[in-house]
């Protein structure tokens, strides 16, 4: 104890130790006219002066010292420069249509969702730079974030003029891949190209409930098995939440049947919020996709006529531009979407009688918890924030493994014939018969040898 | 999370935030709390999303003259920003209340279980001294949500709060951790038997982590701490209940709950 004492007594606070502070406290309390230490109170506060405001001699850094200065390295270097980078990013034209969404961050904010202003920038110059990486992009919008265990996912989607055709087994549609996405974990690095997805990939992921960890490349082990590492059930849950919840408001577009492709309506006008906060004025505007993971009905051509005729009905497709007021129902609820209105409510009508109204409608997907459109009587936005899962409203119940074989029916057995006594040679009855063996023996060797 | 709502920037990490309608009329009914109520510290709680109306929570802590734990009060409003006490929750169903996966409507009064019991008064011969347990409505599930969330999620970084020698709360001057595990820990009274003891041999006054560690909770992996670009705004997550989100960066430290107060039970195999 007086060991540790002494110690304290002599530690060393900038050249000088606890007893001459004690010692200049004490003569500060009582000499000092221009700080009147009164009480115990003022001890403290006397105390910390003393130690923050003395000249303390520091002796002069040796040599070696002096010599071998190293430099600081600024802690925040690396994050300047990237920020830095992409607040610069600009190019003369891009020829794409890239969401504003610097605006519409706005329009998600005022209806509690959305990322704070300076996200938005950054997702917006990110947004440009992948515009001008890739000149065959048509369409680049921010997908959304998926959260996951380690570090969360910023998803791009995008569409192009000319599809990568990378190798594919025969039974996948291309069409499914139509959409094309890049991620990243941290909006300051670079984006990664999402690999395409197959058709068994696509239908097995149907039967998985996963939380993503974050590493692109982890093997994926669930049942039913999916061959495929992380980033490919990220790019099959992305499609499917995709084609499930992208919604264009009634008459922005138009599905030609002979072309099958989809235009932009000829005069578009906005519908009326009275529309607009009712399903009636939204439709879904990507294909639905099977169960069978693709868009189009893919027959088969080993299976049998009948069998694909089941598998077609159990498995319809669906018409484009559907409403959706005719989505399946989600338990007691009419439809699938909650529908909110946000903002300013009151009806304006201005000079020529028409209506006005400031207000923001906000639709929810039940199925899919975190996907969400807003929109406004001038923009609408479809994003997700979520952990990529649908709403299970049974407990999870695993796959059940495929039956497990019988073993086949045991034949009956017969015991060996094993006599209890030895057979007694068997002598041939007369010598005929032993004559016509010993013929019998030399013919069949005979043969043999031929 | 303070009713300054600075900190909303981190509650922006899972894509939620509150609205400026919202903002400017939870302030002013948070203050209105403290005009019944006197608490220490009167902070917003999270938002509990419903079908059709949303509910907002405060809370209420009291540090002064509390032995060994801070008093916590929760108060609830709907889209009318009028604050109430929650009520207590009817144990028995409370159970029941947490597996449940319909969203909230957002009714209060909305009834969630119905507890038949029917007492014939004729028939007995004794009145029992209490009545019948009335329904249970979907308050009572708020109530028994949030509190589980507060036992169960709520967690303050290390470092952040001392135990004074009369065994008081106080804040202390808080300078950050790393973005680790380790360095957080619940924000309730200790059940783990060493921190209890802890406190009794009064050790925990010279020690910065004497509540309840994340790191104990089982399951392990659970909770998901993740940072932004700058390495110093740092977040951690519930795995359990999406929406749960605490955070702190070298000044401030807090916790907030934005979601639909649904249990994710089945977690485990998520994995």
């Amino acid at each position: 104890m007086d060991v540790q004492l002494q110690k304290i007594f002599d530690s060393n606070y900038k050249g000088k130790t606890l007893y001459n502070h004690f010692c200049e406290l004490y003569y500060q309390m009582q000499e000092n006219k221009y700080y009147k230490a009164q009480s115990l109170s003022d001890f403290e506060d006397l105390s910390n002066f003393i130690k923050e405001n003395r000249f303390y001699h520091l002796p002069l850094k040796t040599a070696d010292q002096v010599n071998n200065l190293q430099d600081q390295i600024f802690p925040w270097q690396e994050y300047c420069k990237q920020q830095m980078q992409l607040m610069q990013i600009k190019a003369k034209v891009i020829n794409a249509t890239v969401q504003n969404f610097l605006k519409l961050n706005a329009l998600l904010n005022n209806v509690g969702y959305g990322f704070t202003d300076e996200d938005a920038y950054l997702i917006q110059q990110s947004l440009k730079s992948i515009a001008i990486r890739d000149s065959n992009i048509i369409n680049i919008r921010f997908w959304g974030k998926l959260f996951a265990q380690n570090r969360d996912y910023y998803v791009i989607e995008v569409q192009l003029s000319k599809s990568y055709k990378e190798p594919q087994p025969i039974d996948c549609d291309e069409k499914l891949n139509e959409y094309v996405h890049y991620v990243t974990q941290d909006l300051l690095e670079d984006w990664a190209l999402l690999p395409q997805v197959t058709r068994k990939q696509m239908e097995a992921s149907r039967f998985i409930t996963y939380v993503f960890s974050g590493n692109l490349n982890k093997e994926i082990t669930q049942y039913p098995i999916f061959n495929g590492k992380e980033k490919h059930l990220l790019k099959a849950q992305i499609l499917r939440i995709t084609h499930a919840n992208l919604l264009a408001p009634r008459g922005l577009y138009r599905f030609d049947d002979e072309t099958k492709l989809i235009t932009f309506e000829d005069e578009f006008k906005m519908p009326e919020s009275a529309e607009l906060s009712t399903m009636d004025g939204w439709v879904h505007l990507p294909p639905n996709i099977l169960k069978q993971g693709r868009i189009t009905f893919y027959e088969d051509p080993s299976l049998k006529e009948e069998e694909l005729n089941q598998m077609k009905e159990a498995d319809p497709e669906l018409e484009r531009l559907k409403s959706i007021k005719d989505d399946k129902p989600f338990e007691q609820n009419e439809g699938n979407w909650n529908i909110k209105i946000f903002g300013e409510t009151q009806q304006y009508t201005n000079q020529e009688e028409q209506p006005l109204s400031y207000q923001i409608v906000q639709l929810r997907n039940y199925l899919w918890p975190g996907a969400i459109t807003v929109s406004n009587s001038n923009d609408f936005i479809s994003i997700y924030f979520g952990y990529g899962n649908k709403n299970q409203q049974n407990s999870f119940n695993p796959l059940a493994p495929n039956d497990i074989q019988e073993e086949p029916e045991d034949i009956d057995e017969i015991p060996e014939p094993n006599p209890r006594e030895q057979p007694d040679e068997l002598e041939p009855d007369s010598d005929d018969e032993r004559r016509r063996e010993q013929e019998r023996r030399e013919a069949e060797l005979q043969q043999q040898q031929e | 999370m303070n009713i300054s709502f600075n900190d909303l920037k981190f509650v922006h990490q899972i894509g939620q935030t509150l609205n400026l309608e919202e903002r400017m009329r939870l302030q002013l009914a948070i203050l209105k709390i403290q005009e019944h109520y006197v608490f220490d510290e009167v902070l917003f709680w999270g938002r509990v999303e419903g079908v059709e109306k949303d509910y907002y929570i405060a809370l209420g802590i009291q540090y002064k003259g509390q032995y060994e734990f801070p008093l916590k009060k929760f108060f609830w409003s709907s889209n009318n920003y009028h604050f109430a006490e929650l009520p207590k929750y009817n144990e028995e169903f409370a159970q029941r209340a947490e597996t449940l996966r319909e969203p909230f409507t957002g009714q209060h009064e909305h009834i969630v279980f119905r507890t038949d019991e029917e007492i014939n008064f004729e028939d007995s011969l004794e009145i029992p001294a209490q009545l019948p347990a009335k329904n249970f409505s979907e308050l009572e599930r708020l109530s028994y949500i949030v509190q589980s969330i507060e036992f169960q999620c709520a967690s303050i970084p290390i470092g952040s709060y001392r135990l004074t020698p009369t065994h008081e709360l106080i804040k202390t001057k808080f300078k950050g951790v790393t973005a680790e595990l380790k360095n957080y820990q619940h924000f309730r009274q200790p059940i783990r038997k060493d921190k209890q003891d802890l406190i009794a041999r009064d050790e925990a006054l010279y020690r910065p982590d004497f509540l309840d560690s994340l790191v104990d909770d089982t399951p392990y992996n659970q909770w998901s701490v993740q940072t932004d670009s700058t390495k110093r705004n740092i977040t951690i997550r519930n795995l359990i209940w999406p929406g749960y989100l605490g955070y702190n960066n070298d000044y401030t430290f807090g916790y907030a709950y934005f979601g639909d107060g649904i249990k994710n039970s089945d977690f485990e195999f998520l994995l």
